[in-house]
């Protein structure tokens, strides 16, 4: 069997290494020693051409949790989590194309157009593109940023077919709204949790129905995963109560922005959650490497933002608070006052 | 001289649950005892931070109750008994919950929600109330609670967290005049504090200890 050295003398060119570097790369970050192993290479080798990567701004230094140095390759995509080469090109070749489409009637898509135009076209395919559910929906996994220009060579056997597809689709969905392509994206593929989250936003920002809100809140309530994730359940618990709170001290109206505005912050912690729990699906992924290395500070922070708002949220519901308030309950909620009359607690 | 001395007040943590309890519809006559007491201020309101903070512990509890049955009946085959947050209720919070799910099985889940909620967030906002609007002053922090006293009121007293209130109140009591101690819970009968107040003058003279007046509503007409 060849050892480190043996293989170091198969001197492989300098290009050679850093692509194998990058390969190793592909799935998830690795540390030095884990590098060295995977390429066959001695890591006093291939620490140059490390060094040159991070020159290039092709792979970055991490610091993990346990303070050792893991090496992290810079993709286009959403929090820097990795994707193949292949996968990068046929992204590229797909997002180039929807912009092509485009540009025949003179136009350019809408960032919301080229994320949903891309998903359906891998869905309807099957490419092998991997995508997840975030703050609005399905997107894929590359940054579709419409204004750049993704170029590529590598040209898919089916080409043809892909852009048949995306000519048929941008037909389909040509001068939709923003909003409605969301909505039928979300009917498409009949998600009760973001359907109503949008309703629910839409509601509360017309604030023609209290009772309406009310109870859509509560659909959304009862639509939170209860099992997975107790963070997320505790603080949608927390933003049902003091929503409810306000509206019975009749002060839901007068602070409606911030009630959007802890429904916004608190979404975008939960999508972070679903994101995750969509990837993790996805074989190519690990959910407790996507978590140290990609999403686990960005929950915590919109964790921190969520749990921030909903405070603020329940100090303004004190801060209203008074003693000149009627509190008579009705006949249901009675019944369960009555069964819980001799409860204390202890 | 006719002057009627208002004393204040030092609560336990069960009238403000009891209070937090009342509806004018209500059959409880001990929430409704709780209520007038409140709602007739006489003096100041004291609140010591441990109740306070067992109020807050008991309303997550209450909670907790709540979302377990609605768990259940969401999805009747939700194996309640494997959860965490089931294992750590008592079996009389079991107990509630289980009339509560069996009063709203049959409901429509919204419904079930929407009936639940109505009830836990008039009962919380009048606790709210009470600790925004109706309490003068907190007293005595959680780490200033003497260890030492509460040992010694173990021995008479069994509750660990009922000793932690009547320490509370006894600290309080050293430099202010004799305030109420109101309670709304057997564990302080009047037999038992007087008790307990005889044992320390016996046990204890040197240390001069003072305890409030109990004023146990469930011991009064």
């Amino acid at each position: 069997m060849a050892n480190v050295n043996e293989r170091d003398k198969e001197r492989k060119t300098p290009k050679e290494i850093k692509q194998k570097i990058l390969e190793a790369l592909n799935n998830k970050p690795l540390n030095a020693q884990e590098i060295s192993k995977e390429i066959n290479s001695n890591w006093s080798t291939v620490k140059n051409y490390v060094d040159e990567l991070i020159e290039e701004k092709k792979i970055k230094e991490i610091i993990a949790t346990d303070k050792i140095s893991y090496y992290q390759k810079i993709t286009e995509t959403y929090y820097n989590i990795p994707i193949t080469q292949k996968q990068e090109n046929l992204f590229k070749f797909l997002f180039n194309a929807i912009i092509q489409e485009y540009r025949k009637n003179n136009k350019l898509p809408r960032k919301t157009d080229l994320a949903k135009d891309s998903v359906d076209v891998i869905n309807k395919l099957k490419l092998n593109l991997p995508t997840a559910w975030y703050i609005y929906g399905q997107i894929p996994l590359m940054i579709p940023d419409p204004t750049k220009e993704f170029q590529t060579t590598d040209i898919p056997p089916n080409a043809e077919e892909i852009k048949k597809l995306i000519s048929t689709i941008v037909k389909i969905n040509n001068g939709m709204k923003v909003r409605e392509r969301e909505n039928n994206h979300y009917l498409e593929h009949n998600n009760q949790y973001y359907l109503l989250k949008n309703n629910l936003l839409n509601k509360i920002d017309s604030m023609k129905d209290e009772k309406e809100i009310i109870n859509l809140l509560t659909e959304f309530y009862l639509a939170c995963p209860i099992s997975n994730y107790p963070e997320i359940f505790d603080l949608t618990d927390r933003f049902y109560l003091v929503v409810n709170k306000l509206e019975k001290i009749n002060k839901f109206k007068e602070h409606k922005l911030d009630i959007l505005l802890s429904l916004d912050v608190l979404w975008k912690f939960i999508s972070s959650f679903l994101f995750l729990e969509s990837l993790s699906k996805i074989p190519q992924y690990n959910k407790d490497d996507l978590l140290q290395f990609n999403l686990g500070s960005a929950i915590e922070t919109k964790r921190y933002c969520a749990e921030e708002n909903i405070s603020n949220l329940e100090s303004i519901y004190l801060s209203e608070l008074s003693m000149d308030l009627n509190l008579e309950l009705s006949k249901e909620a009675l019944g369960i006052r009555e069964i819980m009359s001799g409860w204390d607690g202890r | 001289m006719g002057w009627k001395i208002k004393m204040n007040s030092f609560f336990d943590t069960s009238v403000i649950i009891k209070y937090g309890s009342f509806d004018k519809n209500s059959k409880d006559e001990f929430s409704l005892k709780c209520f007038n007491y409140i709602l007739s201020k006489e003096g100041k309101f004291l609140l010591a931070y441990y109740v306070e903070d067992e109020i807050k512990n008991r309303i997550k509890k209450r909670r907790i109750i709540f979302q377990e049955a609605l768990n259940k009946i969401k999805n009747p085959s939700y194996e309640i008994e494997k959860t965490k947050n089931y294992n750590e209720l008592r079996a009389s919070d079991k107990a509630y919950l289980k009339k509560l799910y069996e009063k709203l099985k049959d409901k429509n889940i919204i419904d079930a929600k929407r009936n639940l909620s109505e009830e836990q967030i008039n009962f919380e906002i009048r606790i709210d109330q009470f600790l925004k609007v109706l309490v003068d002053e907190r007293i005595i922090k959680i780490n200033e609670i003497k260890q030492e006293l509460v040992k010694v009121l173990n021995n008479f007293v069994d509750d660990y967290a009922d000793c932690k209130v009547l320490a509370s109140a006894i600290q309080a009591q050293e430099k202010r005049d004799i305030f109420l101690f109101i309670s709304c819970d057997d564990h302080f009968n009047p037999n038992t504090y007087k008790f307990v107040k005889d044992q320390f003058e016996i046990d204890y003279p040197k240390d001069n200890y003072k305890f409030p007046t109990l004023k146990n509503l469930l011991y009064e007409d």
